[in-house]
């Protein structure tokens, strides 16, 4: 089989394995080394490239996943000879040095001002915090950017027909989940923890079976209402949850954390389901699920059934599904009235961490006094956790400091963290209970 | 000849916000071409490198070349009881493996002491030491190789850790001292006896990881697949020299049999000045027994494990003040981790030492500097080579020494700040180009430090309400650092440069600067042209770098220690105007395409030459201990949370002298890029190490700062010519390492009152130290009261 794409403006195809990564194939079999792999596990960002348009790591991307898709590396940004505006600001505004970050984020910075209407510095080092850069200080890089955004041309159409909107080898393929057999297959999603996983995990992952590309699957991607419910599909990405307007407008915490998630990179691949079924209890989005009550629908191809969220997660990285299951979507109620909701996460700097606390809480408030209150946290036990006795707590009472010391105590008595190389359960015990206390006096 | 054109009293401060370079050029203008030093021209690799068409050496194509890779010990000190090959080469009879026992030569590269082996011999002596090599025709081939070798080892005890070689020593256990310096003045003991205030402090760092982005690598040809028949190298790396040197002595070869190229180079910061010697020696071995071109190209894991790191350190302070904050006697003990060798770890020592005392004058001094070995990889050059380490804990120590006596941080460094006239530890008088205090001035005039120290400070001992409001804290910092080779480095070396005049593909006239100081991303390759241009009058587009290449360019020195645009800079400097001189004036092309038409190509090289007038004594560390000094000033504003103790830095302004601006657009972007280094160092970077090995090992746990971490930066250039450098221009890429580490754990202390002596200071630091402060209360885990 052979995977047909649009790279650089021209359609090419790959006999390479529909597992391979990305980045070998533009590498060794198109010769395009722009991309470098600087850490092969989508934290360094040299090896983004543009995939309809959004930025992600190629060291990240299985080739299956392009077919019928447009890529744009690095070597595809200028316009033949002529440099685009972002290259052009980089190169006279000091935004490169060594230069093996810059291809990276030549292509993060373009995708930026196609994105966005109005660039402004936090939102330029928001989108290009996927790239790291050891050289420059990042200074002239995000001064460049915005340079480039007051280029009239900026968003030109990089190359010949290289935007998402002409890609000429068609529409990428959607599939039916009913026409596809479950049995003895591997699920994969965005594949961001399945290929971050190193060389030798993603060799046994391959020896296991017969792999099942969920993202293609139509009934796994769509948002919508139903009956005062928003529902959400598993294969949705974090970067659709973190634009949706359903979203945004009903559950602004899960559009929060969606934002949180690693980088603009990961965030255009990674979806809510695989979070879940990964399991980690440093998971963002699992504690916000928990504090928002959501219900999971599993199936297998034939069945359903819909399991409380609170249920889902059974021991360190095991839950409730069985084999030949998969996570269909999630049903979340639409929150109502008097519903305040509290959301902090905690990694050692600004962007691209894993958590070493997380904790959302959502609650509900009538005349002043707490009458509903549902406290989560990630990263502070094996699971993610609620914090019931915490929660048990507020309710009655108004939130007042006398409370927020209790609740902040109880919420600690409730789970075991563990000292790592991230952080020390002291720290992360210590700073549980600070954010519980903290999220108890935001009512006032 | 030394360029002599820096005139030799300070030049005012420029004007805010204007780019420096409206000043004269380097040379006496006796030419009508504009200037092009004290301009930004674009960087001469810039647009292959932003189309992605530059090729690092992962990218080169080159037919059938091998993968080549190590096999590493798992165990921190061991003997080698055996290492079996047979069950890889049965699976795969083409693939080569070598050990030890194969070494055509002694197993050894060639640093300082000789002592780093190439491939384990009987002992392992830190984790991750290479124990044997594999060459395969393929990389999954060469991992299965890998996977399929066995070696025996019998583990031995190991010093792992500094606090470990310290408690040993002070058990009067056997230890082993790789280095030792120091330096001390009488009177110190008398100053301490009759010292109104004595301020004592300890302060360690940890290791720091380069980080470059792109990992080691190297492409090894052998003479059979080379242009020249020599054993050709090429590679990431910042002293092709040093690589040369190596290869020879451990192959045994003559210096024109082997020939060692730079490839682009994707990143450096020290990283890749010591440890190429052993990936080329590596891919050079194996290339020269497969008999094919070998690639060698770390893996992440592998480059973070493997490779050096900056020396951790423990620097004790005695220091004795009056009741005003000047200084009367300072008292230090340096001690570095050194690692498993000695490698540079002398070098690195005696700059420690050097610059301990900070850019403060103090009239009696005594620094005591020793590198001790750990099982773990032996630790290297980084930027700032051991000044990065001592700065931190001495800029702490001046923050002490304020607090004890009711200053604010900048008026202690006010005091004693040194003056053109003041006198350095090792009997150094500075006379010429010191901008300490004029730092100081221009960042308070920037920023208001002391006003909103002073504020934060009032805040937070009138106590804030607890609204979850982000603490804001300022910190500042004063740094030096000096540029060239320390002590006689220079004098021995007397670098020599070539510049040539021939005539280019189109028949016009073109100027090759040939030396080997390499461009691994401050911009080298654009800056020498521009020292050129100016010095022989030559248009900027006429004057061409020649890629470092041992077969084609004069040993000038390996590209470290801040010495390339002072040093190679000045000689470059008089080989232009040597030049300018021959062709007898006029305009350049017209009368360099005369000269070319009449004699064919020419030629001139010359040498640094270092100032006669002063010199450097090894044995009592008195005398000259580098021709110039840049300094730098830098302050912090961030916001601590008041819940998590996470540090943000909003703002940072620096104020750097560097003598003199050739490229500011690239003077900002090293001063930017090596204080966002520091920054990391003092608040985010953390490796622990568990076994000899570091815990974080990938981009996904050792924690460096990205685009929104950054703060926002205000960098303003001062120029103060030092004689010693081309127009006045002293090194840069390393003194911005020296002050931002501890501006910003000053500006947590500023915010939250806890003191915090190591670097780096994280949350789970800041909280320990708060607790032991008695300003956070220990609850324990799991809400337990203490
Ligand atoms: C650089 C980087 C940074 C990251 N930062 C964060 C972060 O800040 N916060 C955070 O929470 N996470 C972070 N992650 C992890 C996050 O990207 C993943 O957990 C992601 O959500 C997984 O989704 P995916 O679609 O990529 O899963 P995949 O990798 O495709 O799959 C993961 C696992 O889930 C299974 N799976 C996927 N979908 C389903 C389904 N519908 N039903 C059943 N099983 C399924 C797969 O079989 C596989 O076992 C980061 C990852 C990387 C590489
Ligand atoms: S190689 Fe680092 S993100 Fe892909
Ligand atoms: S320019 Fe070197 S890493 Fe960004």
């Amino acid at each position: 089989m052979t995977v047909s794409f649009t790279l650089n403006g021209g359609r090419v195809t790959s006999a390479a394995a529909a597992m391979a990564r990305l980045l070998d194939v533009l590498r060794d079999e198109f010769d395009l080394t722009g991309a470098k792999e600087g850490c092969g596990e989508g934290e360094c960002g040299a090896c983004t490239v543009l995939l309809d348009g959004d930025p992600v790591c190629a060291c990240l991307v299985p080739l299956g996943q392009v077919e019928g898709r447009t890529v744009l590396s690095v070597e595809g940004l200028a316009r033949g000879a002529e440099l685009a505006p972002v290259q052009r600001a980089l190169l006279d505004g000091g935004g490169i040095q060594c230069g093996a970050c810059t291809p990276g984020v030549a292509l993060s910075a373009q995708a930026h001002l196609e994105r966005c209407a109005q660039p402004t510095r936090s939102s330029v080092n928001e989108a290009l915090a996927g790239n790291i850069c050891r050289c420059t200080g990042y200074e002239r890089i995000t001064r460049s950017v915005l340079a480039a955004a007051q280029c009239e041309d900026r968003c030109a159409k990089s190359g010949p027909d290289a935007s998402p909107s002409d890609a000429p080898a068609g529409a990428a393929i959607e599939e039916d989940l009913s026409a596809a057999d479950l049995s003895k297959k591997i699920l994969i999603a965005g594949g961001t923890d399945l290929l971050a996983a190193g060389p030798a995990a993603w060799d046994r992952f391959r020896a296991g079976g017969e792999v099942l590309d969920l993202s293609k699957m139509r009934d796994l991607r769509g948002i919508g209402l139903v009956a005062e419910r928003v529902e959400i599909g598993a294969a949705v990405t974090f970067a659709e949850l973190r634009r949706h307007p359903l979203v945004r407008e009903h559950l602004p915490m899960l559009a929060q954390v969606a934002g949180l998630i690693g980088s603009h990179q990961i965030q255009n691949r990674a979806t809510i389901g695989g979070n879940m079924a990964n399991a980690s209890p440093a998971g963002d989005s699992l504690p916000v699920l928990l504090a928002l009550g959501a219900e999971v629908v599993i199936g297998d191809g034939e069945n359903e059934r819909c399991v409380p969220y609170a249920q889902f997660h059974t021991g360190y990285r095991q839950t409730v599904l069985t084999a030949g299951e998969l996570i269909l979507r999630l049903s979340l109620p639409l929150p109502g009235e008097g519903q305040h909701w509290f959301l902090r996460k905690v990694g050692t700097r600004a962007a691209q961490a894993i958590s070493k606390v997380l904790l959302a809480a959502c609650f509900e408030l009538r005349d002043g006094i707490v009458v509903g209150a549902r406290l989560a946290a990630g990263s502070v036990a094996a699971t993610p956790v609620l914090l019931d006795q915490a929660a048990a707590v507020c309710i009655g009472q108004r939130p007042q400091e006398e409370l927020a010391r209790r609740a902040a105590t109880q919420a600690r008595l409730e789970v075991k963290p563990m000292d790592d190389l991230r952080s020390s359960a002291r720290y992360r015990s210590h700073v549980l209970g600070r954010l519980v206390r903290r999220g108890i006096m935001s009512l006032r | 000849m030394v360029s002599g054109a820096a005139p030799s009293t300070h030049k005012p401060l420029l004007a805010a916000g204007t780019e420096p370079g409206h000043t004269a050029p380097v040379s006496a203008s006796h030419h009508a071409t504009p200037s092009v030093v004290g301009t930004s021209p674009r960087r001469r690799d810039g647009v292959a490198k932003v189309k992605g068409e530059t090729r690092f050496v992962a990218d080169m194509d080159c037919p059938g070349a091998w993968c080549g890779r190590a096999l590493r010990a798992p165990l921190a000190r061991a003997r080698v009881v055996s290492i079996d090959s047979s069950a890889a080469l049965a699976a795969d009879p083409e693939i080569v493996v070598l050990t030890a026992a194969d070494l055509p030569g002694p197993n050894v590269l060639a640093v300082i002491e000789d002592d780093w082996p190439v491939l384990a011999g009987e002992f392992v002596n830190h984790a991750t030491e290479p124990v044997a090599l594999v060459a395969a025709p393929t990389a999954e081939r060469a991992r299965a190789a890998l996977e399929a070798l066995v070696v025996d080892y019998e583990e031995l005890p190991a010093i792992l850790d500094l606090k470990a070689a310290l408690a040993a020593e002070e058990a009067g256990e056997p230890v082993s001292v790789l280095a030792s310096c120091g330096l001390g003045h009488e009177g110190v003991e008398a100053a301490f006896a009759s010292a109104p205030v004595i301020v004592d402090g300890v302060y360690w760092t940890g290791h720091q990881e380069h980080l470059y982005i792109e990992p080691q690598g190297v492409l090894a040809l052998p003479p059979n697949h080379s242009s020249d028949g020599s054993l050709e190298v090429v590679g990431s790396l910042q002293c092709p020299f040093y690589v040369h040197k190596a290869l020879t002595h451990l192959l045994g070869l003559e210096g024109d049999q082997v020939r060692v190229r730079q490839a682009p180079t994707g990143g450096g910061f020290g990283g890749k000045e010591d440890y190429p010697d052993m990936v080329a020696a590596h891919a050079a071995l194996l290339a020269l027994a497969v008999g094919q071109p070998v690639r060698v190209i770390y893996e992440r894991t592998e480059d973070m494990e493997a490779t050096t790191r900056r020396h951790p350190a423990r620097v004790t302070h005695r220091t004795a003040v009056a009741e005003d904050g000047k200084l009367l006697a300072q008292d230090i003990e340096v001690v570095f981790d050194g690692g498993a060798y000695v490698t540079l770890s002398p070098v690195v020592l005696s700059r420690g030492v050097l610059h301990a005392g900070g850019p403060y004058a103090c009239p009696a001094v005594r620094i005591r500097g020793r590198a001790m070995a750990t099982a773990t990889p032996p630790n290297g050059a980084f930027r700032g080579f051991g000044a990065p380490q001592v700065q931190f804990a001495g800029e702490r120590q001046m923050d002490r020494i304020a607090r004890r006596l009711g200053l604010d941080p900048l008026t202690v460094r006010e005091r004693n700040a040194y003056v053109i006239g003041d006198t350095t530890p090792t009997g150094q008088v500075l006379t010429s180009s010191v901008a300490a205090r004029e730092c100081l001035a221009e960042a308070e005039r920037r920023t208001d430090f002391r006003r909103r120290w002073r504020e934060a400070e009032a805040a937070r001992t009138a106590g804030r309400p607890d609204d979850g409001e982000p603490l804001p804290g300022l910190g500042l910092a004063l740094g030096w650092h000096g540029s060239g080779f320390t002590g006689n480095g220079e004098r021995r070396m007397r670098s020599p440069v070539r510049l040539r005049l021939v005539l280019d593909d189109e028949g016009a006239p073109q100027v090759q600067v040939r030396v080997s100081s390499t461009d691994f991303g401050q911009g080298t390759g654009t800056v020498l042209a521009q020292i050129v241009a100016d010095a022989c009058g030559a248009p900027f587009a006429s004057v061409c770098v020649i890629n470092p290449d041992t077969g084609e360019v004069p040993d000038s020195g390996p590209t470290v220690a801040s010495r390339t645009v002072m040093v190679v800079g000045g000689a470059l400097d008089a080989a232009g105007r040597e030049l300018a001189i021959k062709l007898g004036g006029g305009d350049f092309m017209e009368t360099a395409a005369s000269w070319l038409a009449q004699h064919g190509a020419l030629e001139i090289e010359t040498r640094h030459e270092p100032d006669p007038e002063t010199s450097f004594d090894e044995d009592t560390y008195s005398g000259t201990a580098y021709p110039a000094y840049g300094w730098t000033c830098a302050v912090v504003e961030a916001e601590l949370d008041p819940d998590t103790l996470e540090t943000r830095p909003r703002r940072l302004t620096t104020v750097t002298d560097v003598g003199r601006v050739i490229n500011p657009l690239f003077c900002k972007g090293q001063v930017e890029g090596g204080t966002l280094q520091a920054l990391g160092y003092g608040y985010l970077e953390e490796m622990t190490m568990e076994a000899g090995r570091p815990l974080q090992n990938s981009f996904a746990t050792y924690i460096v700062p990205t685009a929104a971490d950054a703060p926002e930066m205000d960098t303003v250039l001062l120029e103060h010519p030092a004689p010693a450098g081309p127009g006045g221009a002293k090194g840069v890429g390393e003194l911005p390492m020296n002050a931002g580490a501890a501006a910003v754990v000053g500006a947590m202390e500023n915010a939250t009152g806890i003191v915090s002596s190591r670097a780096p200071t994280t949350p789970e630091v800041l909280f320990e130290a708060g607790i032991v402060q008695g300003l956070i209360r220990d609850e324990g885990v799991g809400g337990g009261v203490a």
